[in-house]
């Protein structure tokens, strides 16, 4: 969300360079990244090829850019007036971020969220490489009893997956609309 | 402490992105807004007026030159810490506060204890009218109303300078007036010294204590309202303020605040000052300051060329030798207007015609 802020709305050396890299591992297909996830944690002192952080790690970083994607989005909805009366009205840039800016991208922060959600959730191409015997995702369970010919588990599985994503799905829903309806004003006045 | 607002030699280049080229934004702009004064910036769109005012809040650093608020210069001090108050054309309301929370932020930044700021957020509200709306969304307030928040919102924090980004130009007409005249009402009742930016001419000559006019970043002209209405310094505030037919000619006689102007219909005696004889200028004639005469009275003679009826007054067109002449008259009731090429004669004091300089003089 920082980052999202500092790439619409500030003007310094390098702005394009951060937008750019921020979208990076966006671009670069997943079973590239995976690989490369193994190869630089793969000795230590970062060994963590085979452990559950590697997973999250690399998730994290593979979703980034649609949290900034998302919060970029929306903050050039938002009218750069309102912000401008904060710090007219005393409010340093801290504290005009805090009572204002966010609060107004948190939905958009909550949707990125659910993208991300359901990406990791079914994601394939890139886990594929960093998942272990204690680690494993369902994705790839399923995948390999595909493999297996034992549709029967796969189907299953899947249908887990299915329930899990939507349910999880739900929730946050349910969450985003909470706050979407305290700023409802907002949505119409757009 | 006075809250004078004092700009000195004011320039703002904005530097083009890959090669687009430099913009200069405002050039060389020198004024004194005096303590508790409103000045209007008056100019068509891009003429940099807005920079003006962004330089003075703080939210654009000036390329050259400095901002002073009474004696201290603020140039470089952050805009959080000037304590002017913006009202901006799009309100800048926060959409995810309620009205009180809105009005009250100025003050929850400053730590006002609680109690306080409601009195205060309260009495502000009921100051501009809008008693009984706290709870609510600045969406579900009308446009008029969102702009008295700001306002309030603006006034609560009891800042050295208000400063106006044409605050009503997304209203209807009618409330457009309301509300200027409940702006000046405000900003004489608390003595606020206000920086008003504004495309309006109407709006400007209401509001006004003195008129900035505008053209290309630089200042053309300061003045009273009826200054800048009736002795425009140059052309381009002559055409921009009100209607006027402009008549070449040249100055052949200059005697005792007066000259002589030559121009296509015969000599003119206009009042006028630091004209010399050789100099070419424009010769100034308000519509509603010409009268039409029956044929054959006046002085000059033409005919209606077309006639446009607005219900309180109508403009002719009057062809005075191979010129048109634009010419205001208050529907006299029931009278028959004039139709078209009418025979009519022209009449006018010579007293009330101005002199602006020509291209190409000296
Ligand atoms: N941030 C900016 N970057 C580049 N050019 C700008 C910027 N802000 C304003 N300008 C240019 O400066 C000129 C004056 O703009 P502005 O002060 O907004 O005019 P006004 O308010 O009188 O309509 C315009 O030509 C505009 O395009
Ligand atoms: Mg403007």
């Amino acid at each position: 969300m920082i980052i999202a802020f500092l790439v619409v709305r500030k003007q310094f050396v390098g702005k394009g360079l951060m937008d750019l890299t921020s979208m990076l591992t966006f671009a670069v297909p997943g079973t590239v990244v995976g690989i490369g996830y193994i190869l630089a944690f793969n000795e230590r002192p970062l060994l963590l090829t085979g452990t559950g952080a590697i997973i999250v790690l690399l998730f994290i970083f593979r979703n980034v850019p649609v949290g900034i994607r998302a919060g970029v989005a929306a903050l050039q909805q938002i009218d750069p007036a309102i912000e401008e009366a904060a710090t007219n009205l005393g409010a340093g840039s801290g504290r005009t971020f805090a009572t204002v800016t966010l609060p107004l991208i948190t939905p958009a922060f909550f949707s990125g969220l659910a993208y991300s959600f359901v990406r990791c959730m079914t994601a394939i191409s890139a886990v594929i490489f960093v998942v272990s015997g204690r680690w494993n995702l369902i994705t790839i369970a399923i995948l390999g009893l595909v493999e297996n010919a034992d549709l029967s588990q796969a189907a299953a599985f899947s249908l887990v997956l299915i329930a899990i994503v939507l349910s999880a799905l739900g929730l946050i829903q349910v969450g985003v609309g909470r706050v979407a309806t305290s700023q409802m004003g907002y949505e119409a006045a757009g | 402490m006075s809250n004078a607002v004092r700009l000195k030699n004011l320039r703002k280049v904005f530097e083009g992105r890959g090669g687009s080229g430099r913009v200069v934004a405002v050039d060389d702009v020198s004024l004194e807004v005096k303590d508790g004064s409103l000045v209007t910036l008056l100019g068509p769109s891009g003429c940099g007026k807005t920079t003006v005012l962004r330089m003075i809040a703080g939210f654009e650093a000036p390329s050259e030159g400095d901002v002073f608020i009474g004696d201290e210069r603020i140039t470089a001090l952050p805009a959080n810490k000037r304590r002017t108050s913006m009202v901006f054309q799009s309100y800048g309301l926060f959409p995810h506060m309620t009205v009180f929370d809105n009005v009250g932020y100025g003050l929850r930044i400053r730590k006002v204890p609680a109690p306080e700021l409601r009195a205060r957020a309260l009495s502000m509200l009921e100051l501009v009218g809008l008693a009984g709306t706290e709870a609510r969304l600045p969406s579900q307030l009308s446009g008029g109303q969102q702009q008295r928040v700001a306002l309030a919102r603006a006034l609560i924090t009891e800042p050295r300078v208000l400063l106006f980004d044409e605050p009503l130009s997304n209203l209807d007409a009618k409330l457009r007036v309301q509300m200027r005249l409940e702006i000046r009402r405000l900003q004489q009742r608390l003595q606020i010294t206000s920086v008003y930016v504004t495309h309006d001419q109407d709006e400007a000559m209401t509001l006004s204590d003195q008129v900035v006019v505008m053209h290309q970043g630089r200042i053309q002209q300061v003045g009273t309202p009826p200054e800048i209405y009736s002795r425009p310094r140059t052309l381009f505030v002559a055409d921009f303020i009100g209607k006027a037919n402009f008549l070449a000619g040249t100055v052949r006689h200059v005697e005792g605040g007066g000259a002589d102007v030559e121009i296509a219909q015969g000599r003119v005696r206009v009042p006028a000052e630091g004209f010399r004889p050789g100099d070419m200028v424009w010769l100034l004639l308000r519509p509603e300051a010409i009268g039409l005469a029956p044929a054959g009275a006046g002085r000059w003679q033409g005919r209606i060329a077309a006639a446009t009826y607005l219900g309180s007054e109508i403009f002719y067109e009057v062809m005075v030798g191979g010129q048109t002449l634009l010419v205001k008259v208050g529907h006299p009731q029931g009278a028959t207007p004039l139709g078209a090429s009418d025979p009519v004669g022209v009449a006018f004091d010579e007293g009330s015609l101005h002199l602006v300089p020509r291209e190409g003089t000296a």
